[in-house]
């Protein structure tokens, strides 16, 4: 009897044990089958070798987009990463423990922040500083970069930081034993032997800001057309689907679609990327 | 350099990055609080919202939010700590791990804009549910999986093989001993994870907008449409109904917010205490 | 004397690494067995064989026959956890569950079937007094088990096993973290069980089998080198390997 019972539980918790990689299938089938054909009847050209993004001439170019997307990732990383590394090394090295105890629930508490909020405090603060000391709209590339520079740090400083703890005593007392300060072991040995650690840190880093959509809608102006400089107005892609996914129908749905296949693939070819990185290290 | 010179500097510029960023924290919760504060009375949490936000105030997002939390969590959880058991107690490391924690780990990437597109052909149009507080609970109930079973995966590790030795030896099962010991001992840990989850569903706009609908009103059952507080103070801020009415809801959310990770970090230390 | 375990060219392997070589070995109702033997003799591995307790880990292989009263306990229709009812098992350190001494004691039983409240703490006296630890804790059955000391802990362990009512009970070095006034009260508790209960006493302490056992056997590197009365491997061991462990000349 207890062993029948046993059985069926057991079997039970697999199938629950599944769910996680059967939605992970039909996100995949559902966001497909909406978007692909609209690549499969125009091929990928129609939306990357155009800069003009107009429905309703039936032009979907999405390299303006992309640039948006792209730029502002990029901007944020060159905040992001020294910044979280830096706030990663201090407190792995540099803290003492009570410290890092204060510290680290603070650094949960800023990804618990809605991203909304970061996009309010980035449109109502931090777009007009911008704007009087930049010059153009306020709303724009730099403004975006700087709060999804913030967004990401979260998820660089505690992913870095597992890394660097990570790492065996005895790099660190080999180090220290041969009068090395405590800045020459951190430059000379542990971020060398934690990179790839840190590595993975960015590349979600990166996943995020590429991904996120509600913050940058609410500071990058929104305009669709290739920025000029970093303080001119852009659209990001994923701006772009939840602006006008409200009332798109027909061919420009299925664009939109398009868009989140693209994205999504490039997503998930980031996280596979980390998950690679973060399984070796751990070899 | 001289050694001990780079050794001052370096230290303090880490320290003034980490003070950095613990003040954009600082500054990013008084900024909303100053301005939301004064807002905030019994009468904005408890009256509708009128004039699509301009007046009145935001009980019927409250509602849809509570809905929607505690629906998402109904549904993850189970799901979550399943998971998180048959990896931890009935497989090994092995290539069925491997998988379900690929599944996992891509779940927590992807992007809230494509839950939101996701939620909305498969919950709204596909199952036929419509914009409501259920297929907006059910996508929130995806994104939370991979936090419950990460947290919870951890909890359970952390439970000594011999409190599993004790069932075996008296003749229980594998599911007694999970049962009676490893998911009671792990449920500190469980809790954590699955509080801070609460937190993303809380927290979440894109994804809501394209599942739960914007309706105003007061959601009456999970089939309503509802707007929960972070839609609404997204539109509220967008839209620029009404700076004041956006700064009070942004309060409620931070203050929120700021509860939901006090517990998780009561319950972790005490988690944590018991243990070491 | 009755045969309560006989086993029949046990050959046990883990992740193909073979543990136990070609084990014959009885064990009678109502005595004590000593294991003694070198670390990593497969002493602790062979007491999990008999009770099973292997194969928790997935990685093993067993080959010959364990019999308990004539059964063979590997033929595939056997219900392990009825089995593992039936042999109590005491680990080298104590392991309470972190809750009452009460809730230890009763954990056992309400795993296999409802019992009325009245017979459970009848149960719980009985139990208590037969691990010699009732007068110790019986105004303090619901404070947590984790406040007892080492020995008391282990008693309870002790007490815990038996509450499932078992035949035999297998101890695994249950006295190699305690001080020696813990061990004798131990060791006095062994001597009563073994009225009712049939013992397997591993141990890294001979002075500990010459003490209590009344039979002693002896592992090495897996192989059974030799199984006598106790008095004899004492004294005059056939074995020359037996005398140089005994004689504390190796291990």
């Amino acid at each position: 009897m207890k062993n029948h019972q046993e059985k069926i539980i057991e079997k039970s918790i697999l199938i629950v044990a599944f769910s996680t990689v059967f939605i992970l299938f039909l996100i995949t089938l559902f966001i497909f089958k909406e978007g692909l054909p609209f690549i499969l009847n125009n091929g990928l050209t129609r939306l990357f070798f155009s800069t003009n993004w107009s429905p309703s001439d039936g032009s979907y170019g999405i390299i303006p987009m992309l640039i948006g997307s792209l730029s502002i990732t990029f901007g944020a990383l060159i905040l992001g990463v020294p910044l979280g590394v830096a706030c990663a090394i201090y407190l792995a090295e540099f803290s003492s423990k009570t410290l890092r105890n204060i510290l680290k629930p603070m650094i949960e508490l800023l990804a618990g922040i809605p991203s909304v909020v970061y996009g309010f405090i980035g449109m109502i603060f931090l777009a007009p500083v911008i704007r009087s000391y930049f010059g153009g709209p306020g709303l724009s590339i730099l403004t975006a970069s700087i709060v999804l520079g913030i967004m990401i740090l979260p998820t660089i400083i505690s992913i870095s930081l597992d890394a660097l703890l990570m790492l065996p005593r005895s790099y660190k007392e080999g180090s220290m034993a041969l009068g090395a300060t405590q800045w020459q072991t951190v430059t000379g040995v542990l971020l060398p032997a934690a990179r790839s650690g840190i590595l993975a840190g960015v590349i979600l880093g990166m996943g995020r800001a590429i991904g996120e959509t509600m913050a940058v809608i609410m500071v990058t102006g929104n305009s669709v057309k290739v920025p000029s400089s970093f303080i001119d107005s852009t659209r990001t892609l994923t701006a772009n689907i939840a602006l006008e996914m409200g009332y798109a129908i027909g061919e420009h749905r299925q664009a939109l679609f398009a868009t989140a296949i693209i994205l999504f693939v490039f997503i998930i070819i980031l996280n596979i990327l980390a998950m690679k990185i973060i399984k070796k290290r751990r070899i | 350099m001289n050694p001990k010179l780079s050794q001052i500097i370096a230290k303090i510029c880490l320290g003034l990055a980490m003070l950095f960023t613990i003040s954009i924290l600082i500054f990013i919760i008084i900024y909303i609080l100053f301005h939301g504060l004064p807002i905030l009375t019994y009468q904005f949490l408890s009256s509708p919202i009128q004039e699509m936000g301009k007046k009145g105030g935001i009980f019927p997002s409250i509602v849809s939010t509570l809905y929607l939390v505690i629906t998402s969590v109904v549904v993850a959880t189970p799901l979550g700590v399943g998971t998180a058991v048959y990896i931890t107690e009935y497989t090994k490391k092995n290539k069925i791990t491997d998988i379900i924690q690929f599944g996992s780990d891509c779940l927590a990437g992807i992007p809230s804009i494509i839950y939101g597109l996701f939620g909305f052909t498969f919950f709204v149009i596909f199952l036929g549910m419509g914009w409501s507080i259920l297929s907006g609970s059910l996508t929130l109930a995806i994104m939370m999986l991979p936090t419950i079973i990460r947290t919870s995966e951890q909890a359970i590790r952390s439970v000594p093989q011999s409190y599993r030795d004790v069932t075996y030896s008296l003749g229980g099962s594998k599911w007694q001993g999970i049962k009676n010991i490893v998911i009671p001992k792990a449920l500190p840990g469980i809790l954590t994870g699955v509080i801070l989850s609460m937190g993303r569903a809380l927290s979440e706009t894109a994804a809501l907008i394209f599942t739960a609908g914007m309706s105003i009103r007061t959601p009456t059952s999970i089939f309503s449409s509802g707007r929960s507080m972070a839609v609404h103070f997204y539109t509220l801020a967008r839209e620029g109904l009404s700076l004041p009415m956006a700064y009070g809801t942004a309060s409620v959310l931070i203050i929120s917010i700021l509860f939901i990770n006090f517990i998780s970090y009561i319950l972790m230390n005490q988690y944590l205490k018991k243990y070491s | 004397m009755k045969k309560k375990i006989a086993v029949l060219h046990l050959n046990v392997f883990i992740k193909d690494k073979i543990i136990l070589k070609d084990i014959n070995l009885d064990v009678y109702e109502n005595e004590i067995l000593s294991i003694i033997g070198p670390a990593n003799s497969g002493k602790s591995s062979f007491l999990r064989v008999i009770n099973r307790m292997l194969d928790i880990n997935s990685d093993f292989r067993v080959e010959g026959n364990v019999f308990i009263d004539g059964e063979d306990i590997y033929k595939t229709n056997v219900n392990i956890c009825d089995l593992r009812k039936r042999i109590g098992i005491i680990f080298a350190l104590p392991v309470p569950l972190p809750l009452s001494i009460y809730d230890n004691l009763i954990y056992g039983p309400l795993l296999h079937k409802k019992i009325s409240v009245e017979r459970l703490n009848g149960l719980v006296e009985k139990c208590l007094k037969s691990a010699s630890l009732w007068e110790e804790v019986k105004d303090r059955l619901h404070l947590s088990a984790l406040q007892l000391s080492g020995g008391q802990q282990q008693r309870l362990c002790l007490a815990r096993s038996l509450m499932v009512e078992p035949e035999i009970i297998l101890f695994d070095e249950p006295c190699s973290g305690l001080d020696p006034v813990s061990t004798s009260k131990v060791e006095r508790t062994m001597f009563e069980l073994k009225k009712r209960y049939t013992l397997i006493l591993v141990t890294n302490n001979t002075k500990q089998a010459a003490r209590v056992s009344d039979r002693t056997a002896f592992l090495l590197s897996g192989k059974l080198i030799e199984v006598d009365q106790t008095k004899q491997i004492f004294t005059s061991p056939k074995s020359k390997l037996t005398n140089d462990y005994i004689t504390g000349r190796f291990g």
